[in-house]
């Protein structure tokens, strides 16, 4: 009798246990997307300082499918309607003190900036900010963002996979840009680093 | 001092009491001016947006009376309609004082008429398309 009391305990145990165990994966939120604004750069998208409404249209969007990747689908319902104060917790967060720790390329500079009108590209810097300290209030802030995310994202939009644009604006651009452009654009955006001393900075390190 | 003199000095010092009692009465009240956290929570029950600029609410709530943001996020008994009117116009419209002499803008692309139909109108001035975009007959599904 004794081992199916202990049997029957555990099978009920374990489901629980293992729902509770991917709550608390889920709604780790900082465990991919650090509050911390001096934090080692991740491979992914840093959320503090972005405008709350982008990062909530975003939950809706992984949510409505708009928005594709596997785990923030299940994140973003697992939310519900926890969304919005999420937003507002990394729309608040400090921003990090970024630098620019590499030569900018002037291809990359040039689409920031300029854009190119002939094929119908404005510069990108005309809603994502011209500097890290612009002020971005409906577009998210781009400067700092890992370059493997952000050529992730432009590759989405152009193939229509990512369709959480206002108007399809980010679908029509990323269109229009190459391979390469895309590489150095995520690239220039990713020299903008956390301006803290870290080991392989000091002298002796 | 004669008898009428006494009584009045009875009723100056009842009124003078009366008027003591009511003082705690008003410092609550200066107390209960809502916090930011508070205030923004009205604004997002009002506007029906579970998220709000901080900027937008921020100028906002910079700008109210004291008295207004009472009378908006205070106790339910003291909320008075027509200030919580001149909120919703100013977070709609980005502009405080809306229909006043001296209308004040508080934001611009963060306004929420703005957000309420970015799905199909582009804040003024700001990027909507490719160059020309508005030229080109809309797609009709």
């Amino acid at each position: 009798m004794r081992p199916l009391l202990t049997a029957f305990v555990l099978l009920t145990a374990v489901p629980q246990t293992v729902a509770a165990q991917s709550a608390d994966v889920l709604l780790n939120c900082s465990n991919c997307h650090t509050l911390q604004s001096d934090s080692v750069p991740s491979p992914y998208p840093v959320l503090n300082g972005q405008p709350a409404r982008y990062i909530e249209r975003q939950l809706q969007a992984y949510r409505n499918g708009l928005r594709a990747h596997p785990q923030m689908q299940q994140t973003a319902t697992a939310l519900g309607e926890g969304a919005g104060a999420m937003a507002r917790l990394y729309a608040d967060a400090p921003v990090p003190d970024l630098q620019l720790r590499a030569e900018p390329s002037s291809q990359a500079l040039s689409l920031i900036e300029d854009g190119d009108w002939s094929r119908g590209l404005p510069p990108c810097a005309s809603c994502h900010g011209m500097s890290k300290d612009d002020e971005m209030r409906i577009a998210p802030r781009l400067h700092g963002q890992p370059g493997g995310y952000l050529a992730a994202q432009l590759r989405a939009y152009a193939d229509g996979s990512r369709r959480s644009d206002p108007m399809g604006r980010m679908r029509a651009f990323s269109q229009r840009l190459s391979s390469e452009e895309i590489g150095t654009l995520a690239d220039y955006y990713e020299a903008w680093r956390p301006s803290v001393e870290t080991q392989e900075d000091r002298p002796d390190g | 001092m004669d008898k009428h003199h006494r009584n009045m000095d009875r009723r100056g010092f009842l009124a003078g009491v009366s008027a003591l009692a009511l003082l705690p009465q008003s410092a609550a009240a200066q107390s209960s001016v809502p916090t930011f956290a508070d205030f923004a929570a009205r604004c997002r029950e009002l506007t029906g947006f579970d998220v709000l600029p901080r900027a937008l609410v921020g100028e906002l709530t910079s700008r109210l009376p004291s008295r207004d943001l009472a009378a908006v996020a205070g106790d339910d008994a003291g909320r008075d309609a027509e200030v919580q009117k001149v909120v919703l116009k100013a977070l709609y419209t980005g502009v405080y004082g809306v229909g006043t002499d001296n209308p004040d803008r508080i934001a611009y692309p963060d306004a929420l008429m703005y957000a309420a139909i970015e799905d199909a109108v582009n804040v003024p001035s700001f990027c909507g398309g490719v160059p020309g975009y508005w030229a080109e007959r809309p797609e009709v599904t």
